[in-house]
């Protein structure tokens, strides 16, 4: 069954290709099998360059998360949206983490996403954003499919695969709505 | 000469800016870009020059209340920064000073008479060199003390048609509060870099109230200075 959640998130990346934003809706027991098939499954073995926004752990949570899981986190560019808002010691020194002041400062993910397709090396990339849900607690849903708007369109530009990751047992059903509106696929993974 | 009717372009290069122009600033253009203290009008401007250097176009940058290395120091390190557009004579940082007859200006002009040499200096130069833009930073430092307004308008009109009739492109980096102030209608194009308050966050805003000759968005942009250059996106409404 975990094997499968990776191997299915994986292929249906790689069957729709880039330019198109889909959400993955899962169980959180199955959120660490996500991140197995997105980074690993998918990007890694794809060679595509991953940009991941954290809003619900800081960014070098993710980061141990990833060893403890053995995949390699250093490839992978985070914009930790959460560190700064909880006052948490920020790691100035890690050159693949860069912080965003609050998960509310919406219009500031968009720009480091610019700004770190911009700085990576040309190629396709894999957007992750890392949950809908945690962004919903600070965020009105019409802000945050402003939001999605915005950066999925940017994207779509540029070729990348955004991923809007989606806990359902915290998942309201205003978002689920305004995923519907803004993603091209909203994927439940318990059915696939 | 800018014929009627021709609407020529100068791609700004910084390509938000560009986008929300409908593609740059109508070539020959007077742009103030004002703002408080912090909020990325230096960075804006020095950008605007160094882009136009890399595509070819002789650009010139005068201060005029720093030294030009303090300047290149004071914003953001550019990656796309060339010290050899410097050496290929594509891209000067000078002192308003030098074109006074040496020495640095801070404040030093009190009559109109040295203004409008200081004016016809530049001119000058421009017509000489084929100059393609021009930021000047700061530009009301130059008239601390002088307490005729006369003297600072008229030598934004005598830039203005100096930069009309050598197709040359100006920024005029400026604190003046656009609402109130004659250069805002003497320019011919205003921008305003401020800070909006949004709930408990602080956003650098970009809005073009003002750009004759082209259509443009009135809208309010988010933007962050980062050594890619200035980056710009949409400032989220949120429904309102």
């Amino acid at each position: 069954m975990s094997e499968d959640i990776g191997a299915a998130v994986a292929t249906r990346l790689s069957e729709v290709g880039p330019s198109v934003a889909m959400a993955l809706e899962f169980p959180m027991g199955a959120y660490f099998d996500v991140l197995r098939g997105l980074v690993d499954n998918f990007a890694r073995a794809k060679e595509v360059q991953t940009i991941y926004i954290t809003s619900a752990v800081p960014a070098r949570t993710i980061q141990g998360t990833l060893e403890a899981l053995e995949i390699d986190p250093s490839g992978i560019s985070f914009i930790d949206t959460i560190s700064q808002m909880i006052m948490e010691r920020l790691d100035r020194d890690n050159s693949s983490i860069i912080y965003v002041e609050s998960p509310t400062v919406l219009e500031n993910i968009v720009l480091k996403v610019d700004y770190l397709t911009r700085k990576l090396k040309p190629g396709p990339k894999l957007v992750v954003v890392d949950s809908i849900n945690s962004l919903a607690i600070h965020n009105d849903a019409k802000m945050l499919s402003e939001f999605l708007h915005v950066l999925i369109s940017g994207l779509s530009a540029k070729e990348a695969y955004p991923v809007i990751l989606s806990m359902q047992e915290q998942l309201r059903p205003d978002v689920h709505e305004m995923l519907s509106l803004v993603c091209d696929r909203v994927i439940n993974l318990n059915e696939s | 000469m800018i014929l009627p009717g021709k609407k020529e372009r100068c791609v700004t290069g910084i390509e938000g800016l560009d986008s929300i122009l409908g593609g740059g600033f109508p070539r020959g253009s007077l742009v103030l870009v004002t703002g408080v203290p912090g909020v990325g009008k230096t960075s804006l401007a020095l950008e605007f020059a160094l882009r136009g250097a890399i595509m070819g176009e002789k650009s010139m940058v005068l201060t005029t209340v720093e030294r030009p290395e303090k300047l290149v120091a004071s914003v953001p390190q550019f990656d796309f920064f060339d010290w050899g557009l410097m050496d290929r004579g594509l891209l000067e940082i000078k002192d308003i000073g030098e074109f006074a007859g040496g020495g640095p200006v801070y404040g030093a002009y009190e009559a109109h008479e040295r203004f409008a040499r200081l004016g016809e200096s530049i001119a000058s130069y421009i017509r000489e060199n084929g100059v393609r833009r021009l930021v000047i930073d700061t530009y009301h430092t130059l008239f601390y003390g002088e307490k005729d307004d006369a003297t600072s308008q008229n030598l934004l009109l005598s830039l203005s048609e100096t930069m009309y009739a050598n197709a040359c492109t100006a920024i005029l980096v400026t604190d003046a509060s656009p609402n109130a102030s004659i250069e805002s209608i003497i320019a011919d194009g205003v921008i305003v870099l401020g800070n909006f308050e949004r709930r408990s966050d602080l956003l650098r805003t970009l809005q073009v109230l003002k750009m004759k000759a082209t259509s443009h968005s009135r809208a309010k942009y988010v933007i962050d200075l980062t050594d890619c250059g200035v980056l710009i996106t949409p400032m989220l409404r949120g429904g309102a």
